[in-house]
């Protein structure tokens, strides 16, 4: 099992100043999957307790002479803790060195009998050099590998309707005074562009409701509404024929899953899982200087689902 | 006793006392007529700090006795100066008698604000002292304490002791047409307890610093050394210094002798300063780098030895007041004994940067020095990562190395191993250079040196070429670390 990699400047300031932040709001620690195309961030996609978050690179975003070989395809996979990664990952930058490298080896400490593996970084400049051995778990078995694969396949499937959320800023502002509502927060997407927020309480009721937004996928036509008609009303009558869907997430998930915004996403769309089954989040990422979207990045958020029989 | 101070003295007395109250529970205090001392001593008597101030550092300063001396909590003292120091105008510290209960703090505030403090003495304080000649230590170095801040963040944060290793900085040298500049003779290293059940999520942080870049004075000269001493005090003196405005100077011998820290203010150490400071730290006495020295002289830890075996006696000039001579400092960590038993890769890592080549190396230590060539093409210093978590299976991989290695690197007591290198086709061959002992050793053949340090090479830690690490799923030999001298050179 080898992996040997240079982190380029793009490579570096991805990680160090957007995804690793955002990630790390999520949990301390996550896999990273190695395969020889891609370069994969996942937190809780072996389990379905949490924010699920997946972050995927093209090898050529984040590194230049990546070499990967194992005898599981080629594809090896660890958990790392985020914390330490970025650490070691700013005190590199600070070398100024030419070049940073990256590598996964496996060494013993000073007075401990086995060895422990870990993810070395190194960097070389004029003044300092510096190598920070970042532990690692072990990696993953064959099968772990493989389960990783699947549970990354199946968290592909998109949603059949997605909406565009305009400012993820103003939404993030809005699930700050929500949360200190309730716990249990209701999402309604609608056909036509409508992103309903809601939560209630025995006491109070409250929402707030997008109109208009931009549809991907399947869409229909909201036909004349009635001014007078409440939001909620409006949401139900597109539920009961069909051209919405509405799932309850946990409040805390949902303001846990705003801290994407860390990575600087250019658009968000959210739309929910067939069967009601997840909030899915997708995020786009342009190419720098331009609004062509760059399929070297892929960052998609999923929130389980509360069974309505909860609340 | 009694003293008066105003302005500035008040944020000088203020950080002294901050400074001291990380490092101890207690503040001792000793008036003489000529300066006011002030010490504190940790619990585990591993640190000492003093900071004097001179008669004329007061407003107004009177000692009525030959020596006026009390003990107080410093967590007391440090509720005086709870307030900001803008806010006071000037503060009296007063001892009434030799056999005063209480010391007297006045502190008048702005707005006609005066507050007083009795803060009750410690009724039989412990007074320490420790009186190390700075003359004594052969080596040094001086840093600024932004510089040496700057250097410290690459670490941890929760990190506990850190290791400084010195080296003798090499002069300029040529090889052929090159002039090849010195290599980062210092070098930072995360130490790792082993006792510590949380040394798994541990990062492990080796820095190597240019000493003419980095530092503004750096002396050393002889064998490398290393001293690992606690970084929590460390970092307490270091804000001391940097509110002072003085650079930090740092006095050390080896392993197991301790080390002594003051500021260094402009050109000249104290001379015109009206304040000094000393810290002393004590050192483990196990080297991270000979680990065979060290294990003759460790003594056996334990509640019931003496303080005086625990710690190699320095050569200090002990005061005659009751005191703590060196001896009664323990050690930083217990599990010395414990280290020196066991076989680490990391402390046979020598660094590639330190620039070692024209170094004289102590016969016992058997070291080798040989010449980095870069080799890309046939580098395999790639990891092998066992699936099945098997141990490092070192015999394994020594075997593949050349059999000119005189050592077997497996036993603890062996001295560090000669090192091999393999050049342009793979093959490892010995390259050996004439080196302190006086053994002829084969002559360099005709290689390009690509980089301008020369490293010392544990073959424990290195991956043959030949191994084939996709043959084999059952292979027991889990490959080691990169050594130093091979890391990022691709």
């Amino acid at each position: 099992m080898k992996f040997k990699a240079f982190l380029t400047n793009h490579g570096v300031s991805l990680l160090e100043r957007r995804f690793i932040p955002a990630f790390e709001k999520i949990g301390k620690s996550c896999h990273l999957y190695l395969t020889p195309e891609h370069v994969i961030l996942l937190h809780n996609v072996l389990n379905s307790n949490g924010v699920q978050a997946v972050a995927q690179f093209k090898k050529e975003a984040l590194f230049e002479d990546y070499r990967i070989s194992s005898q599981n395809e080629d594809r090896i996979a660890f958990t790392i803790d985020l914390a330490l990664f970025a650490r070691a990952l700013r005190s590199s930058i600070s070398m100024d060195g030419d070049k940073l490298q990256v590598k996964l080896v496996k060494k013993r400490a000073v007075a401990v009998e086995r060895a422990m593996p870990y993810l070395s970084l190194e960097s070389m400049g004029h003044r300092t050099a510096v190598v920070q051995d970042v532990p690692i778990s072990n990696p993953l078995s064959r099968t772990d590998v493989h389960e990783l694969q699947t549970a990354l396949d199946m968290a592909q499937d998109l949603p059949r309707t997605l909406v565009q959320v305009p400012d993820l800023h103003l939404l993030q502002n809005l699930a700050n005074r929500l949360k200190n509502v309730g716990e249990i927060l209701e999402i309604g997407i609608t056909q036509y562009g409508d992103f309903h927020l809601h939560i209630s309480t025995s006491l109070v009721t409250i929402g707030s409701e997008f109109r208009k937004l931009r549809v991907l996928g399947v869409r229909a036509d909201g036909g004349v509404l009635d001014g007078a008609v409440s939001a909620s009303a409006r949401l139900e009558q597109a539920l009961q024929r069909g051209e919405a869907s509405a799932v309850q997430v946990s409040m805390k998930h949902f303001v846990k899953s705003l801290q994407c915004q860390l990575t600087k996403p250019d658009t968000s769309f959210y739309g929910i899982g067939q069967n009601d089954s997840s909030l899915t989040m997708i995020f786009q990422f342009f190419v720098p200087g331009s609004r062509q979207m760059d399929d070297s990045i892929s960052l998609h958020y999923r929130l389980p689902v509360l069974d309505p029989g909860l609340s | 006793m009694e003293c008066l101070l105003t302005g500035n003295q008040i944020k000088a007395l203020q950080r002294s006392i901050n400074c001291l109250a990380r490092i101890g529970n207690e503040l001792l205090i000793e008036a003489l007529p000529e300066k006011l001392i002030l010490r504190a001593l940790n619990a585990s008597r591993s640190a000492f700090l003093e900071i004097s101030f001179k008669a004329r550092f007061f407003d107004a300063y009177r000692v009525l006795v030959p020596v006026a001396q009390c003990g107080v909590l410093l967590k007391a003292v440090c509720t005086v100066f709870r307030l900001p120091p803008s806010s006071m105008e000037r503060i009296a510290i007063i001892l009434p008698d030799i056999a005063a209960t209480k010391l007297q703090w006045t502190l008048e505030c702005l707005h006609g604000i005066r507050k007083t403090y009795w803060i009750t003495c410690i009724s039989d304080p412990d007074m320490q002292h420790v009186a190390l000649e700075r003359d004594s230590f052969p080596s040094h170095l001086v840093v600024k304490p932004c510089d040496l801040n700057r250097l410290l963040s690459n670490f941890q944060a929760s990190l506990q002791e850190i290791t400084l290793i010195a080296t003798e900085p090499s002069p300029m040298w040529t090889m052929g047409s090159k002039s090849i500049p010195d290599g980062k003779a210092v070098e930072l290293r995360s130490y790792i307890d082993p006792v510590k059940e949380s040394n798994d999520a541990a990062l492990h942080t080796q820095l190597w610093i240019d000493p003419a870049e980095e530092l503004q004075e750096y002396v050393h000269q002889g064998l490398a050394v290393d001293v690992t001493f606690s970084l929590k005090e460390l970092k307490a003196f270091l804000a001391f210094c940097e509110g002072s405005e003085a650079d930090m100077h740092i006095f050390f011998e080896k392993a197991g002798k301790p080390i002594l820290l003051a500021p260094r203010f402009g050109l000249d150490d104290s001379r015109y300063a009206d304040f000094d400071a000393v810290l002393v730290l004590a050192t483990m006495l196990g080297s991270q780098l000979r680990e065979a020295d060290s294990e003759g002289t460790l003594p056996q830890v334990g509640g019931n030895s003496t303080p005086h075996s625990q710690v190699n006696r320095p050569n200090v000039d002990v005061a005659p007041e009751p005191q703590i001579s060196l001896q009664r400092m323990q050690r930083l960590s217990v599990s010395v004994s414990r280290s020196a038993d066991r076989h680490s890769d990391q402390t046979k890592i020598w660094s590639e940067v330190s620039g070692s080549a024209t170094k004289s190396w102590d016969n016992r230590d058997a070291i080798r020095v040989s010449t980095y060539l870069q080799d890309s093409n046939h580098a395999s210093e790639e990891i092998l990562l066992d699936l099945h978590h098997h141990q490092i299976d070192q015999s394994k991989t020594i075997n593949h190395e050349n059999a000119a290695i005189p050592h077997d690197c497996t036993h603890p007591s062996s001295p560090l191993p000669s090192s091999t290198m393999r050049i342009g086709d793979g093959i490892p061959q010995p390259i050996q250079r004439h080196g302190s002992s006086g053994a002829v050793l084969d002559p360099v053949p005709n290689i390009q040196v690509d980089r301008s340090f020369v490293f010392i090479r544990n073959p424990g830690n290195w991956v043959s070429d030949t191994d084939d690490d996709d043959d084999d799923e059952d292979d027991d030999s889990c490959v080691q670390s990169t050594p130093p001298q091979r890391r990022g050179m691709f």
